[in-house]
C-alpha cells in the first residue's frame, strides 16, 4: 500500500469509529454537562472571584473523580438493564429501595428549585420577567419529550450541552493572564492566606457539585433507556470520559472569567457575577447569563427525568422516552408535575430560596453515601456483574473516592447546619 | 349494545354496583351491617346474583345471605329477612364470584377492541325476583362518575354517546386471571385462553404490556409455543425483561428456540446478563454460536441473520417434481416465498417466485420460471444495507451470495425489519 | 371513592414490597457490614437534623 492508500484506509476506519461513537454517545456527556448546573456555575464563579486561579488544579482533580463514579453506572446499566432505583430494590430489598426513592424525590425536587432560581435570575439580566422564563422553559421542556423518541430528546439535550461550552470562548475573549492560569491549573497550591474555613467550605462545595445523587440515577436509567448492551460498554465509558473532561473545561472557564474580571470581590451567586460583568464587558456578561440559564435548564430536565425514570422502574409504569405520552402517561405526568412544582415555587414571592438552597446540600448528603455504597456493592456482585465487576484497581479508586466524598460531605452538611462548629 | 337485557320486558330497574355498596342492611328493624359485596354465579350470557355479602362491625364474620331473603334493594337501605344470623356465616363455594372483589377496578379484556380496560362499574338488572349482572362499564363516563364528577360525566355524555358504547354486555366480558395462585374467581379463564390463540401476536403483545407480571406469565404459559414465541418477540424490552424473570427458564429457552438467530439475539440483548447467560446454557451450541456472533459484534454483517432453511433446486427438474419436493420440505423451511435455483457447485442461477411455481404447467422446467438477474446481498453487507434493499424492492427475502455467486443463505424480511438496532436511528 | 383510591394505591405498594421482599445481592460479610454502617450513619444524620430542628425551635 502506498502512503495515500494507507491514509485513506485510516481515514475510513476513523470515520467508522467516529460514527459508532456518535451512535452510542449521549448519556455520559449529558449527565456531565448537567452536572455543571445552576448551583455548579454559582460555585465556580464564587471560587474564581474569591481565589482567582489558585484552585483550578483542584477542579481538574475532580474530573477523574466524577468519571470513576459515573463509569460504574454505565457498566451496571448495560449489564443488568435495570435503572439505579430498580437495582437497589432488586438487590437490597424494599427497605433500602423506598428510602432511596423517597430521598431521591425530595433531593431532586429541592435541586430543581435551585435550577429554576438560576434560570430566572439569568434571564432577568436581560429584563425577562420570571413568569415568562418559567413558562417558556416549561414549553421547551415539554416539547423535548412530547414526540416520544429517546433519540430526539438526546440530540436536543446535546445541543443544550454544546451551549454550555459558551464559557470557553468567553474565557478567551477577556485575554486572561495565561501564565497565571497555567500555574493555577497544574501546580497544586494553596491560595495566599492559607487554609481557612472559607476555603474549606468552598472546596467542599466544589466536591458537592461534582458528584450528586441524581447523576447516578440519571445516567444508569439513561443507559438502560438507550438500550446499551455489554458490547457498547467501551463507548459508554469513552462517552463518560469525554463528558468529565468537558465538565472540567467548563468549570475552569467559569473560574477564569471571574478570576480575571472581578478578582477579590465577594459575590454569592452567578447572576450577580453576570451583572457585574455587564458593566465591564457586555458580551461576556451576556455569555455568562446565557450559560447560567442553559445550566439550569439542563439540570432541570435531567433531574426531573431521573426521578420519573426511578418511579417508572419501581412502580412498573411504562417508563421510556421512546414512548408516546399516551403510552406512558404516568412517566410523563410525573416529569411535568416535578417541573411544574419546582417552577411554581420560584414564582411565589418571597419564597425562602436561600434556605432551600442550604437545605438541598444537607438533604443530598443523606442520599449520596447510600447511593455510592450501593454502587460499590452492586459492582462487586459477581453473580450479576460476571466479568464486568470492579477490578482491583477500580475498587481501590472507587472506594477511596467514595470514602472521601462521604467524609467530606458529612463534614460539609454538619458545618452548614452548625456554622460555628468549626470555630468560624 | 344492551339488547340481551332490554329484550326482556320484565326489567323493573337497573342500578350500578357502586351505588349499592356500603348501603346499610337492616334485619327485623335492627341494623346488621353494611353491604360489602354481591355474590354471583356465571351463567354465560348473564350472571345471577345469588347472595349478598354483609360486612359487620367489630370484627364479626361476614354474612352471606341468599338473594331470596332480601326484601328490598335500595341504595339507602337494604332490608333482609333472617332469623338466626349465625347460620349465614360460610365460605364461598366454587363457582361463586364476588363481584366487587374479583371484578370492580380489575382489568378485563375487551375482545373486540383487543385492548385491556378497567371495570369502573357493574350494572345490575332487577327482573321479577331475580337480580342479574347485565353489563360492565368500562367507559370514561364510568370513571368520572366514580371520581365523584357525575355532573361532568353527564354533560360529556350528552355530547357523544361514548358512554353507551363502552358498556359491555356481561357475555362479552372475560376477566383476566388476577394471581397465579388464586384462579378460583376467574370464571372464564379457559375460554380466554382459547380466544387468545386467535389474536395476532402484535395485538397480543400490546395486551400483555398492559397486564401485571403474574398475568403475563399465566397467559404465556398457557399458549402454544409458536404463538407465544412470536408474541414475546413483539413485546417491548422492559416488559420482555419482566416476562423472562417471571417465566421458568426452560420455558423461555423453548420460546427462544423457535426464533431465528436474529430474533433470538434481539430478545436476549435486552435481558440482564445473568438471565441471558442462564438461557444461553439451555440452548443448543450451534444456535448459541450464531446468537453470540450477533450479540458481541458491533458492526453486524448480514450473514449472521441468514438462514439456510430454504428451497434450493437444480434448474433442470420439472415444476411437478419441484411442487412435490416443496410440499415435503415445507415444514422445516424459513423462507417459503422463493425457490433458489443453483447448479451443482451451489452457484445461484436465478430465483423463482412460489406463486409462479403453482401457476406454471407441470412439465415446464424450473429454468424457464426463474428470474436471472437477482438482487442479492454479500456476506459482509451490513444490516443497514439489507434494510435499504428491503425498503427499495419490497421482497420477502433476499439471498446472500459469496464468492463466485455461491448461495450462502437467505435473509427473511421479518428478521431484519424487526431488529431494534440503533444503527437505524 | 377516596377510600377506593387508597385501597388501590396500598395494593400497589404491597405488590412492590412483596416483589422486592428479599435482597437478592449475595450477602458477603463485607456487604452486611457496609449496610449496617450505612444504617447507623443515616440514623446519626437524622439525629443531628432533629437536634438542629429542636434547637431552632427553642431559640
Amino acid at each position: 500500500m502506498n502512503f495515500l492508500a494507507k491514509l485513506f484506509y485510516k481515514y475510513k476506519k476513523f470515520l467508522k469509529v467516529a460514527r459508532l461513537y456518535l451512535l452510542i454517545a449521549g448519556p455520559g456527556i449529558i449527565v456531565m454537562m448537567a452536572d455543571n448546573d445552576a448551583g455548579g456555575i454559582t460555585t465556580y464563579t464564587v471560587t474564581g472571584a474569591q481565589y482567582k486561579f489558585y484552585l483550578i488544579w483542584f477542579l481538574i482533580l475532580l474530573g477523574p473523580v466524577a468519571y470513576f463514579v459515573q463509569e460504574m453506572t454505565v457498566r451496571l446499566g448495560s449489564v443488568t438493564k435495570r435503572g439505579h432505583a430498580e437495582a437497589i430494590f432488586h438487590s437490597f430489598g424494599a427497605f433500602w429501595g423506598w428510602l432511596s426513592l423517597l430521598d431521591l424525590v425530595l433531593v431532586d425536587w429541592l435541586t430543581m428549585i435551585t435550577e429554576f432560581v438560576g434560570m430566572t435570575a439569568a434571564l432577568s439580566i436581560f429584563g425577562v420577567p420570571r413568569l415568562v422564563t418559567v413558562i417558556l422553559s416549561w414549553i421547551v421542556m415539554g416539547a423535548m419529550v412530547i414526540q416520544g423518541r429517546y433519540w430526539t430528546w438526546e440530540k436536543i439535550a446535546l445541543v443544550f450541552c454544546a451551549l454550555n461550552l459558551i464559557y470557553i470562548p468567553a474565557a478567551f475573549m477577556i485575554n486572561p493572564p495565561v501564565h497565571e492560569v497555567l500555574r493555577g491549573s497544574f501546580i497544586p497550591q494553596l491560595p495566599p492566606g492559607g487554609f481557612t474555613n472559607a476555603l474549606f467550605f468552598l472546596l467542599m462545595a466544589n466536591i458537592g457539585t461534582t458528584i450528586a445523587p441524581w447523576m447516578v440515577f440519571f445516567q444508569q436509567s439513561a443507559v438502560v433507556d438507550k438500550g446499551m448492551q455489554e458490547k457498547d460498554m467501551l463507548w459508554g465509558q469513552i462517552d463518560t470520559a469525554v463528558g468529565s473532561f468537558l465538565t472540567v473545561v467548563v468549570a475552569a472557564g467559569c473560574v477564569i472569567l471571574t478570576g480575571t474580571l472581578i478578582p477579590g470581590q465577594n459575590i454569592t451567586d452567578a447572576a450577580t457575577a453576570a451583572i457585574r460583568f455587564m458593566g465591564i464587558n457586555k458580551y461576556v456578561g451576556a455569555f455568562l447569563a446565557i450559560g447560567l440559564f442553559d445550566a439550569g435548564f439542563l439540570g432541570a430536565i435531567c433531574i426531573s427525568l431521573a426521578s420519573s425514570w426511578a418511579f417508572g422502574e419501581v412502580f412498573g409504569w411504562a417508563h421510556s422516552l421512546n414512548k408516546k405520552v399516551k403510552e406512558a402517561p404516568w412517566f410523563y405526568a410525573y416529569y411535568f408535575f416535578d417541573l411544574m412544582l419546582a417552577g411554581t415555587v420560584v414564582l411565589i414571592p418571597r419564597a425562602p430560596l436561600v434556605l432551600i438552597t442550604l437545605f438541598v446540600q444537607v438533604v443530598a448528603v443523606t442520599l449520596l453515601p447510600a447511593a455510592l455504597v450501593f454502587l460499590i456493592l452492586l459492582l462487586n456482585d459477581s453473580e450479576t456483574m460476571g466479568e464486568y465487576k470492579n477490578t482491583r484497581f477500580q475498587n481501590f479508586a472507587n472506594i477511596s473516592i467514595v470514602v472521601m466524598i462521604i467524609v467530606v460531605s458529612t463534614v460539609y452538611s454538619i458545618s452548614a447546619l452548625f456554622p460555628n462548629i468549626l470555630g468560624g | 349494545m344492551n339488547t340481551t337485557v332490554q329484550a326482556k320486558n320484565s326489567i323493573e330497574r337497573t342500578f350500578f354496583l357502586t351505588e349499592l355498596l356500603g348501603a346499610r342492611v337492616y334485619a327485623n328493624g335492627r341494623k346488621l351491617g353494611k353491604l360489602k359485596d354481591l355474590v354471583a354465579i356465571d351463567q354465560g350470557k348473564l350472571a345471577e346474583v345469588t347472595h349478598i355479602q354483609i360486612g359487620r362491625p367489630f370484627g364479626e364474620p361476614d354474612l352471606l345471605v341468599p338473594r331470596q331473603r332480601v326484601q328490598s334493594f335500595d341504595p339507602r337501605e337494604i332490608i333482609i329477612n333472617v332469623e338466626d344470623v349465625k347460620t349465614y356465616v360460610r365460605e364461598l363455594a366454587p363457582g361463586e364470584v364476588l363481584l366487587r372483589d374479583y371484578l370492580l377496578d380489575k382489568k378485563v379484556l375487551d375482545m373486540e377492541g383487543r385492548e385491556v380496560e378497567v371495570v369502573y362499574d357493574i350494572r345490575l338488572a332487577l327482573t321479577g325476583d331475580k337480580v342479574y349482572v347485565s353489563d360492565v362499564d368500562i367507559s370514561r363516563h364510568g370513571l368520572l362518575r366514580r371520581l365523584g364528577l357525575a355532573a361532568l360525566a353527564n354533560h360529556l355524555s350528552k355530547k357523544n354517546d361514548d358512554a353507551e358504547k363502552n358498556i359491555v354486555p356481561w357475555s362479552y366480558v372475560q376477566p383476566l386471571p388476577s394471581q397465579l395462585g388464586a384462579l378460583k374467581g376467574n370464571i372464564k379463564l379457559s375460554v380466554l385462553r382459547e380466544r387468545l390463540a386467535e389474536i395476532h401476536p402484535v395485538d397480543l403483545a400490546d395486551i400483555l404490556e398492559e397486564l401485571d407480571s403474574a398475568q403475563r406469565a399465566t397467559i404465556l404459559e398457557g399458549m402454544d409455543i409458536e404463538h407465544a414465541s412470536d408474541t414475546l418477540e413483539e413485546i417491548e424490552p422492559a416488559v420482555q425483561r419482566d416476562i423472562v424473570r417471571s417465566l421458568k427458564k426452560d420455558r423461555v429457552a423453548e420460546l427462544i428456540r423457535e426464533m431465528t438467530p436474529g430474533q433470538a439475539a434481539d430478545v436476549l440483548s435486552v435481558l440482564p446478563a445473568e438471565d441471558k447467560k442462564a438461557i444461553l446454557t439451555l440452548l443448543d451450541p450451534s444456535q448459541v454460536e450464531k446468537i453470540e456472533r450477533i450479540l458481541k459484534k458491533q458492526d453486524i454483517s448480514i450473514i449472521s441473520f441468514a438462514t439456510t432453511r430454504l428451497f434450493k433446486f437444480p434448474p433442470d427438474i420439472s415444476v411437478e417434481q419441484a411442487q412435490v419436493k416443496c410440499r415435503e420440505m415445507a415444514k422445516h423451511i424459513d423462507v417459503v416465498m422463493y425457490l433458489y435455483i443453483v447448479n451443482s457447485r451451489d452457484e445461484l442461477l436465478g430465483v423463482a417466485d412460489i406463486q409462479r411455481l403453482f401457476m406454471a404447467n407441470d412439465d415446464e422446467l424450473l429454468r424457464a420460471l426463474m428470474v436471472e438477474i437477482v438482487v442479492a446481498l454479500s456476506p459482509d453487507s451490513t444490516l443497514k444495507e439489507a434494510v435499504d434493499l428491503f425498503n427499495r424492492y419490497h421482497f420477502d427475502a433476499l439471498p446472500v451470495v459469496g464468492m463466485n455467486n455461491v448461495l450462502l443463505g437467505a435473509v427473511p424480511y421479518r428478521d431484519v425489519m424487526n431488529v431494534k438496532d440503533r444503527a437505524f436511528d | 371513592m377516596i377510600f377506593n383510591f387508597f385501597r388501590n394505591t396500598s395494593a400497589a405498594f404491597k405488590a412492590i414490597n412483596r416483589k422486592y421482599s428479599t435482597p437478592r445481592i449475595k450477602m458477603t460479610p463485607l456487604a452486611r457490614l457496609s449496610l449496617g454502617v450505612l444504617r447507623f450513619y443515616l440514623l446519626f444524620l437524622v439525629g443531628i437534623l432533629v437536634y438542629k430542628f429542636v434547637m431552632t425551635l427553642h431559640k
